[in-house]
């Protein structure tokens, strides 16, 4: 009886929140190397120089770095829904600007802000997702979450070069249609966020009340049995602790082969055909 | 090559990555040693 509960609760919890969840991140991904794509063509209208062009892949980051660990305590004092929406809304109406760059200025400005806006969506999404599963299925669930870096260069990569085969069309430059019909629906989706994401499992008044209370259960268990081993960690002191640092560096070799791939790859494979 | 081109190549990598995580994260819950899942998936 107890295993047909768990199975059903989390397959339902899974049902409802995963798929928004990888839809997020999907975009969030496509909204940040489509810069890559649209570099194909964008650099020479702009008039960009390679190193004018890296500057603003960098300045993404100068802003995306320092908001990371505020957005992500904020998250956890206002709720997922309303955090994450935001996020949503406002990395899609600065991804939509990048239509509007006219010049070097403009393009670091943008991307420095696309940053900020972006900024806590992925740890939030992690610490989200910890809210709702049990430390047995955690694995599984973050690589789904995660599957979206691959799916987004898989699906993203073709769309986003159709879609600059629309140069031209109303007199608008094929890469800036681009950046239009890829930041948009991330606006909207912020908005169906607002609406869906339930903030914590009490709250999901979509869960049967036995699902409901087997979740709570067990997870109120589960943290339990974690404080009882492990004493409370401040956020200064879990940003020395040897763990993080070494999970840190992990992270930086990953993130820097995978967003080298996804800023740079396109114009190698262009340049060196 | 065309632009067009350019990113069904570019794409080839990320879905050789979909299979690698899917099957990574399978056997990391199975044998429940996010540890050594881990250090194998680094090393490869």
């Amino acid at each position: 009886m107890s295993d047909q509960i768990e199975r059903a609760t989390i397959r339902k919890v899974a049902l409802r929140l995963l798929p928004l969840v990888f839809l997020l991140y999907l975009l969030s991904l496509v909204d940040r190397v489509n810069v890559g794509f649209a570099a194909l063509t964008m650099n020479k209208d702009l008039g960009l120089t390679p190193y004018t062009y890296s500057l603003g892949v960098a300045a993404f980051f100068f802003g995306y770095i320092p908001c990371e660990i505020p957005s992500n305590l904020i998250l956890e004092r206002i709720g997922a829904r309303r955090w994450i929406g935001r996020i949503a809304i406002t990395w899609g109406i600065a991804a939509s600007a990048m239509a509007l760059v006219s010049g070097e200025r403009s393009f670091l400005l943008v991307r420095f802000l696309l940053g900020i806006a972006e900024a806590g969506l992925f740890p939030g999404m992690l610490l989200y997702l910890n809210y709702w599963f049990p430390s047995a299925y955690r694995a599984r669930v973050n690589a789904a979450l995660v599957l979206a870096i691959p799916a987004a260069g898989a699906f993203g990569a073709p769309i986003a070069t159709s879609l600059l085969e629309l140069d031209g069309l109303f007199g608008v430059a094929g890469w800036k249609w681009m950046f239009l019909v890829e930041g948009v629906p991330t606006i909207l989706l912020g908005f169906v966020v607002l609406r869906l994401l339930t903030d914590r499992p009490e709250n999901a008044t979509w869960l049967a009340p036995q699902n409901r209370t087997w979740l709570e259960t067990t997870l109120a268990r589960e943290r339990a049995s974690v404080e009882a081993v492990h004493s409370r960690l401040s956020v200064s002191r879990a940003l020395i602790d040897p763990r993080v640092l070494l999970l840190c560096c992990t992270y930086f070799a990953f993130g820097t082969i995978s967003y080298s791939m996804g800023y740079f790859l396109p114009l190698i494979v262009k340049t060196g055909a | 090559m065309s632009n067009f081109a350019v990113g069904w190549v570019v794409a080839v990598p990320s879905v050789v990555g979909i299979v690698a995580m899917l099957t990574g994260s399978y056997f990391a819950d199975r044998i429940a040693d996010k540890r050594r899942s881990l250090s194998v998936l680094m090393l490869v």
